[in-house]
């Protein structure tokens, strides 16, 4: 397909001379007006039809196409005084400046000519040296002319000595620029200076500026067009003027409008021209703002492009669909449609497609379109033959690109199977949501079709999601369970947690599992660990140790490793496909343990089956046994409450200490700190320091109950999560149990607010603790206004923090992706940008993937 | 198949030989592993750059915004987060928070009190820090007095001191003499020396150099690894690399531009990987050196030092659309206009731009497969096995 195409080579940028603007020019225009009375272009307007057709059923009158065919065509617009180019008004300047008035020539000797032209190839460096020359002269050293200074007033103007030079003098003045010296301005044979001045302006094809027609009578003109109306028709008066010998103030400020009216043609946001507006005082949009900015031409058309076949709904989980998979609403899977060749294979079931009604189209080689209704169905279904297309809707198993945005990285758009399903939402497996960064509290996503069989492989090879299950951004496992999925596995591998045969069966039967395992409880009731078990692969080895492992050890509760046989279970151990001991967190999720290396030892296909079981299991037994947080679980024992009162009492004593000495400036200095710095950095350090105490003294408290043999775990919710690694930490429930502490806004305490103190509940030059973010209340208790402002402080803070952080990393991100998207992987595993140059020549110094290289290690070259 | 790099050949004969495994067993085990190293190679076509782009800025929005962090017990502030990655992706030729860390030379300084000296030493200090201008305007009469408790804690000595700025100041006064045991300095001045002159003679004099490098402004002694190491705020690498007692071979300083200009562009290189990946590090996100290491070899291919921005990579790139489509739009096409520029459609955007297929991935195949050739060997193959029937 792609060898029938005819590719462009190149683009040259030029600056058009007015002879080639007239050249090209397919109509002269003269008269400013669009339509007759009865909706007709007229002749030599502005609509003239030989600029091109932009309705349809109409020729175009140069080319004899059609609408769709006729690429547009320019016409011209001859001005009776030539205006000035506004963009290029400094290039003017520069050369006005160095040349001569009276000769035209260069203000520099023959022989410093001759100098300049050998380094006209460097222009930064030739301009400066021209200038530095013309500083030599107070005349012209050809004619003896005196050198008088040009000044432009921006954007247009050019004044000698205060005095006006009309563009007509400085056209004059600059043909007469002996042509060896324009090129010591870099100017050549195909681009001249005098061409920056216009003399004859070409009109634009009426398909960039096509006219609305609203409700047939009323027609809407483009902004470009009321532009150029008021271009012609103000020529036109100037002619008329001209003609009539009107006096020259009148035509002057003619000549003047004319060029404003060009300079906001081309740019409508020149500085020191007032923008033109439209009747509503909405300001016209020009040449150049049509391209600019995220809003131009060059961003929203040309670098992002809208798409046909397509689909866009609200996302839904669901535990049914593999995680592979996708499910696609009835609606959508029968409007888009999908190509499919016919071959001697698939004749038949494309027959039965095209009986049943669900293809749409029938392609014949000759490229002639036949639609399928009810009456024609068996005619087209005999038809079809060898080296047709038939253009069939989706049907379960067809592969699509899903989306969601913002599109960060390349994992946010991946290839899905589909999976016809009622409803109107998409379903995917909650398992992927960690890739596309979705959750669905109303999260919309993107479907596309596969258009072409090129596409369809690439989907397949290279962007469907089991390609991507390790992260290339560091070599991990993309895909973590996180969340309620690590807490119901932490729930469901536990010691003591046991399922009765009749869970079992519907927990196995839902994933297809028909061997019932023999039951390793009484009453004939199964462990969880047995049916965690049954996910996994049978020839599975490995083993190390969980998180709680490391909260044990770390609280010196364990003095020697007994691994499997850890009285905490907290020795993970999977022999043979048989999870012996220890329980799952989110170690096993996250880093390098259970899910990698299924992934590693068994295949893309396996991690697909074992996520898609997982994730059953797992669901059904946190359904079964839940997670609670309970009020009591927050209400400290007396002895604690005691404990917790001491402690706060305790950091205000010593704070006060330190206020005193503070006060008496007595306070011993941290090298290289003032008094008050020393001051903030003790008191932070103080309070840092009791809360860690409290939270040691919390955890332990804790960690003995969920470790007795009580089992009770409804009072340890937190604890639960907090282990299993899913969310929170123990500082959250000394929050909720203790006291809050210090608050802290970016660099230190909240120190500005009212004068002299924070807020206004404290008194003026205080410096106690409790007045500058010290909260010694907990959520459990609740908060006094105080310490409720100063949470509230906190809260604002970090709501700015991530609104500024988005915005400045989204630029970080553009810029760095504009700079790095040439370069591609050429021969040999260099690295080469667009223009051939070589950036690396070996990619990452040892041509690894990151996704590919094991277990994502790199030769580092900071290691030795 | 590409050969295994020296270094995992030399793992792998570490391993053998731990195992003592014969020749053949161990050319088995090179062939095992040359199949899997080959198997992670990237591939012809790879947008690696664009992967890169892609594996930095997803977790821009995890980075924190904190400005500055603490480097531990010891209170140097460094940099972190966004800022921070902002700062060395643009290669922004004032880091905000610049540091140094020196490393001493250990023949010349063996003990903690050296050390502390040493340290102590590279303070900039002005004669204003250590020492106090009494202005006696009516007899237009200054003292200059030295605080000899803060020479004492700087460890230098007082009498050198004094002479210094004694013999470094000279210009407006008729005489000069030392007073109070050598602790001050008296100058003398025309009664009819206008007061203006006077001041701001004593601000000119204030700033004269006593001891250390410019732009040092603290400096604090650590112990990392059985040395002494001294972490500095403010960083002046090419003064302190005059310095002695150093180590010069592995004093760094984190600013960026600097290092570039004292040390050259592999070094700037060498520090753009070092602290781009310490921040994603610092954050807790995981990111592979790979990217680090691509980044840095495209901002400093060119030579120099070039930041990611309009000006630099971006601003340099030969194609206008390329750089049209970035910023500045209109500017960029004016310029290729003026220049008469060749728009070569060699990148990935400037493809897409006219609706071809890109150079890059599937797109830089350029074999395409003949319908209707391919039609023919179909059929003749269908023969063949009617025949063989």
């Amino acid at each position: 397909m792609i060898s029938n195409t005819k590719k462009i080579r190149g683009i040259d940028f030029s600056v058009l001379s007015p002879e080639m603007i007239r050249k090209m020019s397919a109509v002269e225009i003269v008269r400013p007006e669009t339509y007759d009375k009865d909706g007709y272009p007229l002749e030599r307007g502005l609509m003239d039809p030989h600029l091109g057709t932009i309705s349809p059923g109409l020729r175009c009158k140069t080319c004899g196409q059609n609408m769709k065919n006729c690429p547009g065509h320019f016409g011209s617009l001859e001005l009776v005084r030539p205006v000035i180019y506004p963009k290029y008004s400094d290039k003017l300047l520069l050369i006005l400046q160095t040349t001569c008035k009276e000769c035209g020539r260069l203000i520099a000797n023959d022989l410093e000519i001759k100098d300049l032209m050998k380094i006209s190839d460097d222009q930064a460096r030739c301009q400066k040296e021209i200038k530095n020359v013309l500083k030599k002269y107070k005349e012209c050293p050809h004619c003896q002319a005196p050198v008088r200074k040009v000044v432009l007033d921006k954007p247009t103007n050019f004044y000698i000595d205060q005095e006006r030079i009309y563009p007509s003098e400085i056209l004059e003045w600059v043909l007469k620029i002996p042509d060896e010296e324009k090129f010591i301005f870099g100017y050549s044979e195909d681009i001249k200076p005098e061409w920056f001045i216009v003399t004859v302006l070409p009109i634009s094809p009426v398909a960039i500026r096509p006219s609305l027609s609203l409700e047939n009578v009323i027609t809407s003109e483009d902004d470009l067009t009321y532009k150029l109306l008021d271009i012609v028709r103000i020529n036109l008066r100037l002619l008329e003027n001209i003609n009539a010998g009107a006096p020259q103030i009148i035509i002057e400020d003619l000549w003047d409008l004319l060029q404003y009216n060009i300079t906001t043609y081309i740019d409508n946001e020149t500085a020191g021209v007032p923008p033109t507006k439209q009747r509503s005082g909405k300001p016209l949009k020009s040449i150049s703002e049509r391209l600019k900015s995220k809003k131009g031409r060059f961003r929203l058309n040309l670098i992002g492009k809208r798409v046909n076949s397509s689909a866009r709904a609200t996302i839904t989980p669901s535990l049914d669909i593999k995680i592979n998979e996708l499910g696609v609403p009835q609606e959508v899977a029968d409007t888009l449609l999908i190509s499919e060749k016919v071959t001697f294979w698939n004749m038949k079931r494309l027959k039965k497609s095209i009986l049943e009604g669900s293809a749409k189209y029938a392609i014949t080689e000759r490229n002639l379109r036949k639609m399928v209704t009810e009456e024609n169905k068996k005619e087209i279904a005999e038809s079809v033959e060898e080296g047709m297309t038939v253009r069939r809707k989706l049907k379960d198993g067809d592969l699509v690109i899903f989306n969601r945005q913002p599109t960060l990285h390349r994992t946010s758009v991946m290839g899905h199977y589909v999976k016809v399903v009622p409803g109107k939402a998409f379903r995917i497996n909650p398992i992927i949501v960690g890739p596309y960064n979705a959750d669905f509290d109303g999260d919309e996503m993107n479907m596309h079709c596969p258009q072409s069989e090129e596409t369809y492989a690439e989907i397949k090879e290279l962007m469907s999601l089991e390609k991507h299950m390790i992260s290339i951004r560091h070599g991990n496992p993309a895909l973590t369970p996180d969340d309620y999925l690590v807490t119901g596995s932490y729930l469901f591998t536990k010691k003591d947690t046991e399922f009765t045969k009749k869970e079992v069966m519907e927990m196995l039967y839902s994933v297809g599992i028909t061997e019932l395992p023999t039951a390793d409880r009484g009453r004939g009731n199964y462990s969880g660990k047995l049916i965690f078990s049954q996910v996994l692969p049978k020839t599975l080895n490995i083993e190390y140790k969980t998180k709680l492992c490391k909260i044990i050890t770390q609280n010196n509760l364990c003095k020697k490793c007994t691994k499997e046989k850890c009285k905490y279970d907290a020795y993970f151990k999977i022999e043979n496909g048989l999870l012996i001991s220890g329980h799952l967190d989110s170690e096993a999720a996250g880093h390098k343990n259970l899910f990698e290396t299924i992934y590693k030892h068994y295949g893309p296909e396996s991690i697909v089956d074992v996520y898609y079981k997982y994730a059953k299991f797992v669901l059904f037994g946190l359904q079964k046994k839940g997670l609670t947080m309970s009020l009591d679980e927050y209400n400290a024992s007396p002895e604690l409450k005691k404990e917790i009162t001491q402690y706060a009492r305790k950091t205000i004593t010593s704070s006060n200490a330190f206020v005193k000495k503070y006060e008496n400036k007595t306070l011993p200095l941290i090298p290289g700190k003032n008094l008050d710095e020393t001051f903030e950095s003790e008191i932070i350090k103080l309070t840092g320091e009791i809360k860690a105490e409290l939270s040691e003294r919390i955890m332990k408290e804790k960690l003995g109950s969920i470790l007795s043999k009580t089992k009770n775990l409804n009072n340890n919710s937190t604890l639960v999560a907090s282990i299993g690694g899913s969310r929170g930490k123990i500082l959250n429930v000394v929050n909720m149990m203790a006291f809050w502490g210090q608050h802290t806004i970016r660099t230190g305490r909240p120190k500005t607010g009212f004068s002299g103190r924070v807020l206004s509940h404290s008194q003026k030059g205080s410096n106690q603790i409790g007045d500058f973010g010290f909260v010694d209340c907990n959520f459990f208790n609740g908060f006094p206004p105080k310490e409720y402002f100063f949470h509230a402080i906190g809260g604002r803070q970090g709501e700015v923090d991530t609104g500024v952080a988005t915005k400045v990393s989204g630029y970080l991100y553009r810029r760095l992706s504009n700079a790095l998207k040439d370069l591609i992987v050429g021969d040999d595993l260099k690295v080469v940008g667009a223009d051939g140059k070589i950036i690396q020549f070996t990619y990452g110094d040892d041509g690894l993937s990151p996704d590919k290289a094991y277990l994502g290690k790199n030769i580092n070259f900071f290691d030795e | 198949m590409k050969e295994l790099p020296e270094k995992i050949l030399e793992k792998v004969g570490k391993y053998a030989e731990s195992k003592k495994f014969s020749d053949y067993k161990k050319q088995k085990l090179i062939d095992v592993v040359t199949q899997g190293y080959n198997q992670g190679l990237v591939c012809k076509g790879d947008a690696m750059g664009l992967i890169a782009a892609q594996s930095i800025g997803e977790p821009g929005t995890q980075l924190t915004l904190r400005t500055k962090h603490y480097a531990g017990s010891q209170e140097v502030s460094v940099g972190s987060g966004i800022q921070r990655l902002s700062e060395i992706v643009d290669a922004r030729s004032f880091s905000k928070h610049p540091q140094m860390t020196v490393y001493l030379n250990k023949e010349i300084i063996k003990t903690k009190k050296d050390a502390q000296k040493f340290c102590n030493n590279l303070v900039y200090v002005t004669a204003d820090d250590i020492g106090e201008f009494q202005e006696d305007f009516y007899n237009r009469n200054v003292v200059y007095k030295i605080d000899e408790q803060k020479v004492e804690d700087l460890f230098l000595d007082k009498e050198e001191i004094i002479t210094l700025i004694f013999d470094s100041i000279d210009g407006l006064y008729t005489s000069k003499r030392f007073s109070g045991k050598k602790t001050q300095i008296n100058f003398l001045f025309d009664k009819n020396t206008p007061l203006y002159d006077i001041r701001k003679a004593i601000i000119k004099w204030k700033k004269i150099p006593v001891s250390g490098c410019k732009k040092i402004e603290e400096t604090i002694l650590s112990e990392k690894e059985n040395e002494y190491v001294i972490l500095t705020k403010g960083s002046n690498l090419k003064e302190v690399l005059k310095y002695e007692e150093i180590d010069s071979y592995r004093t760094v300083t984190n600013d960026l531009a600097e290092t570039y200009k004292i040390l050259g562009v592999e070094a700037a290189r060498h520090a753009v990987v070092k602290y781009f990946l310490q921040v994603f590090e610092e954050n807790g996100i995981a990111i592979d050196n790979r990217h680090a290491y691509l980044l840095a070899d495209l901002m400093t291919s060119n030579g120099l030092l070039q930041g990611v921005v309009r000006t630099g990579i971006t601003g340099a790139k030969k194609s206008p659309f390329a750089r049209a489509s970035f910023e500045e739009t209109t500017k960029h096409l004016l310029n290729a206009a003026l220049n008469r520029e060749r728009e070569e459609l060699n990148g990935i955007v400037e493809n897409i731009i006219v609706g071809q297929p890109i150079n890059s991935g599937t797109g830089i195949v350029k074999l395409t497969l003949d319908p209707k050739g391919f039609e023919k060997m179909v059929k003749a193959k269908k023969k063949m096995e009617e025949k063989n029937k």
